[in-house]
């Protein structure tokens, strides 16, 4: 939340910054008993979840969706998915998803817990009457008893949302938060504002008196609890946190200062003084409260305060828009207190201070642009940057040195507009990294295709070399003829090479035989003897038939692993090439995530250019505004000066009174 | 009343009116800034709620290709950190290493352990290994149970096939003896 100009904080805006802002939303804890996580994926999921990344958080529910989603943890992951959307912005999301949620059957604790984000979505949207519907879906006394934190987070918004904060059932809303509860101290102090909206001033009064006694009392008891005052918890990587004692201590001085300027419209200047002595001099509403003290004090005709309190004033720190006003305050209070002289000093001197504060204001607005802006915010060189966080309360962790920005620092829309850039910028940055990223992608499938390439080419040529289609040609002439062989069971195919041998040398005994005359008279012998080494032969290879007819199918076996190998070196050759496939497919995916870069570079330098114009536009009217209170300052320190002056020249002039001449009659 | 009286009457009347009128403003501007902020629902606003969509999606799509690209699924080995209660140990750094090799190393902040604690898991490593056996040591540097320094540390062997393989370093309490231990737990994918 922003101090707006005039410092309110209000706790809706508190609310709803905390949801728009990356930090995780505690009340989901509640609902979602710590356990382990079922799921590899949901456990990444609220890795990022519980640290406040959540865009990373996001894609990675977005990945696990597409590879089947989140198994184990029934509606937790979508309920989630959900709180993050909040926090990343994106309302319109959440709110699609809630009520898709809704439609289905969940369990009391699951159905309360999206009911109650969808209502807040659509108190974020200000509207009403769809968010009051929501609460009332939910099941009070459930949410109570499970997650007390959001049960009062809900009675709060209801709260804001009553027509009147007066209204009975407000007020009983109000009743239930524990009455030490900070949503409570915010709803009673918006309960006195709206008794000031129907100028109902002295029961607005009264309410913001009890309620300061009981800030008091309640602050006071949490720094004995701590031990010390100033706390400024900073997180690891450097962002700001909530400090609920800074809260409570915020609340007391904004309702001090508010009861303070009521009771300066009554004319109750002393309880005004003393209301406006309790703020902290060092808070967000020091300033503020040194101006009207000076005027209480100044009314009371206590000069001396007034004048202590706008030398005070004096020393702040540039960055404070009440500052603007004390030369004219300080000129104003001489002038009360029947100094002439010095009120003519200070006069002029408040007229040079307005005159240059013009000519700046009018230097700056004319040279304004973003890069001035950024530059004067403190944030040129972190806008878009992981390192520029928000705080707690949504706003970007400026270091404005100029006190013109002030104002516009402390206004909802200008922050709102600034996040946005950011935002933007950030996406931006995104883009360009993953950018990067598909060109060193693109490179290693370049680098991968052209190894592979030379893979496959001397695989190629180590295949050619053992010239593989003949030796399957003969492979399969081989099994053919073995298995044709098996199938007459001839036992002569399978003979060993001895047997072969013998074979032949059968053979060529024949042959010789034939050739003899039938006068030879050994002629019948050799016959006879042929006859018998011939029968010893068949049955020798009858008799080797079995084993030799296995040897040979073995070898032929042998043959055909290795032809397989030979089969799997020319598969693998195929396949090889098949990975091109791969490689386009990659391609593809590669170029798309390219176009789809582009366009939304294209998309975001237009949102870029909006957001920027809006901000500047934003900047300019804050400036002419300025500009205008100058004016009328540097006007009434003119018109005043001139009266001043004007007085102390008739003082001049105007003679003495002379002594009259004592008569005859009358002297002494 | 003379001219030097009024004109210092009117001075201070100028001074009261300037003081009302900054009184009146103020009031008036706390009961405004009393009514709520609207989400702002500007075509700035929109535009960028659907900006940020495509952009996840985007990153979603990026996030997988990077995967299949440099760690397909038949070689990808992955190791997660988890964390019970942390009531025994309070994690501080872990080193990684596989077949003797350090793969990962991590020094933890207190927004992570806070992360893990709530039960969220840590992606500490993903990487390629080839099938067959390998040597997983986990080593952890912390805060022990006596808030002293603690050291635990943990070997496994794993047999990574032809598919995902994912591990998951368990820091566990153990109210029986009030002891963190660690276990590595391989899950299916």
């Amino acid at each position: 939340m922003t101090l707006n100009k005039t410092g309110t904080i209000c706790r809706f805006v508190l609310v709803s910054l905390l949801l728009l802002t990356g930090l995780p939303s505690n009340v989901l804890h509640a609902a979602e008993p710590l356990q382990r996580a079922k799921d590899l994926s949901y456990g990444q999921v609220l890795y990022a979840y519980h640290q406040g990344h959540a865009f990373e958080a996001l894609s990675l529910l977005n990945v696990a969706a597409l590879r089947g989603g989140i198994k184990g943890h029934g509606e937790h992951p979508r309920l989630v998915e959900g709180g993050l959307l909040l926090s990343y912005g994106m309302v319109q999301e959440a709110k699609a998803l809630f009520e898709t949620i809704l439609k289905e059957q969940l369990k009391v604790d699951d159905r309360n817990t999206a009911w109650f984000y969808l209502g807040k979505v659509f108190y974020l949207q200000q509207n009403t009457h769809d968010a009051l519907s929501s609460f009332k879906k939910i099941n009070q006394a459930a949410l109570k008893a499970t997650d007390p934190e959001k049960f009062y987070e809900m009675l709060y918004l209801k709260g804001q949302m009553s027509a009147s904060i007066a209204e009975a059932e407000a007020t009983q809303w109000l009743k239930e938060l524990p009455s030490k509860h900070i949503f409570r101290f915010y709803l009673r102090y918006n309960q006195a504002l709206g008794f000031i909206n129907e100028q109902k001033l002295s029961q607005a009064a009264n309410t913001l008196s009890q309620l300061a006694e009981d800030l008091q009392a309640r602050w006071s008891a949490m720094v004995i609890d701590r031990g010390r005052e100033d706390t400024s918890p900073v997180a690891a990587s450097g962002e700001i946190l909530v400090d609920e004692i800074q809260e409570i201590r915020a609340l007391l001085d904004q309702t001090r200062l508010t009861l303070a300027q009521l009771q300066l419209q009554a004319e109750q200047l002393e309880a005004a003084l003393q209301n406006l002595k309790g703020i902290d001099k060092h808070g967000p509403f020091a300033a503020q409260a040194l101006f009207l003290y000076s005027l209480a004090a100044s009314q009371l005709q206590r000069y001396e305060l007034a004048l202590s309190a706008l030398t005070d004033l004096e020393t702040q720190k540039h960055f404070n828009p009440w500052r603007q006003q004390s030369p004219y305050a300080l000129a104003n209070l001489y002038e009360q207190m029947f100094e002439p002289s010095l009120a003519m000093q200070a006069y002029q001197a408040a007229v040079g201070h307005y005159e240059a504060l013009q000519k700046s204001l009018e230097s700056e607005r004319a040279t304004m642009n973003e890069e001035t802006l950024l530059s004067a915010l403190g944030i040129k060189e972190r806008i878009g940057q992981a390192d520029l966080h928000a705080d707690a309360y949504g706003r970007l962790q400026t270091d404005a040195g100029d006190f013109n920005f002030a104002t516009l620092l402390a206004s909802e829309t200008f922050q709102g507009e600034l996040s946005e850039l950011h935002e933007l910028y950030v996406l931006q940055n995104s883009l360009i990294i993953w950018a990067k990223q598909l060109d060193s992608f693109e490179l290693m499938l370049e680098t991968r295709l052209s190894a592979r390439r030379e893979k496959l080419k001397a695989l190629q040529v180590e295949l050619d070399e053992k010239d593989v289609s003949s030796w399957q040609q003969k492979t399969a002439h081989f099994q053919e003829q073995i298995e044709q062989a098996v199938k007459d069971e001839n036992p002569y195919f399978f003979m060993t090479d001895e047997q072969l041998a013998y074979f032949q040398r059968i053979q060529k005994t024949k042959t010789r035989l034939q050739a003899l005359t039938d006068t030879h008279p050994d002629k019948n012998s050799y016959i006879t003897r042929l006859q018998r080494i011939q029968a010893y032969f068949d049955w020798w290879v009858a008799d080797q038939y079995t084993v030799n007819r296995w040897r040979t199918v073995k070898a032929l076996k042998q043959l055909q692993a290795e032809m397989s190998d030979f089969q799997e070196a020319v598969q693998g050759l195929k396949s090889q090439q098949e990975l091109d496939t791969t490689h386009r497919l990659f391609s593809q995916r590669l170029e798309d995530g390219r176009q789809r870069l582009q366009s939304l570079q294209t998309e975001i330098e237009s949102s870029l250019s909006r957001s920027r114009n809006k901000l500047l536009s934003l900047v300019d009217q804050a400036m002419q505004a300025q500009l205008t209170e100058v004016a009328a300052y540097l006007l009434a320190s003119r018109e005043a000066l001139a009266r001043v002056s004007d007085q102390i020249l008739n003082q001049e002039l105007t003679p003495a009174p002379e002594q009259q001449p004592l008569e005859e009659g009358n002297a002494l | 009343m003379n001219s030097v009286t009024k004109t210092f009457f009117d001075a201070r009347a100028l001074g009261v009116f300037l003081v009302l009128l900054l009184i009146s403003t103020l009031l008036k501007a706390e009961t405004d800034v009393s009514e709520p902020q609207a989400v702002p629902d500007s075509e700035v606003a929109l535009s960028v709620e659907e900006l940020k969509k495509q952009v996840i999606k985007l990153n979603r799509d990026l996030f997988i290709l990077e995967e299949d690209l440099l760690f397909p699924a038949n070689t990808q080995f992955v190791v997660y950190l988890s964390v019970s209660t942390g009531q025994f140990f309070a994690l501080d750094s872990v080193t990684l290493k596989v077949d003797d090799q350090i793969v990962a190393a991590h020094l933890y902040t207190e927004r992570q352990l806070e992360a893990l604690k709530r039960g969220g898991m840590q992606r500490l490593h993903i990487g390629n290994l080839k099938t067959g056996e390998h040597e997983i040591t986990a080593v952890l540097h912390g805060i022990g149970p006596d808030k002293k320094d603690y050291k635990l540390a943990t070997t496994r062997k794993i047999n990574k096939l032809n598919d995902l393989k994912a591990l998951e370093i368990r820091i566990e309490d153990q109210s029986e003896n009030y002891q963190p231990v660690i276990n590595l737990v391989e899950w299916e994918k």
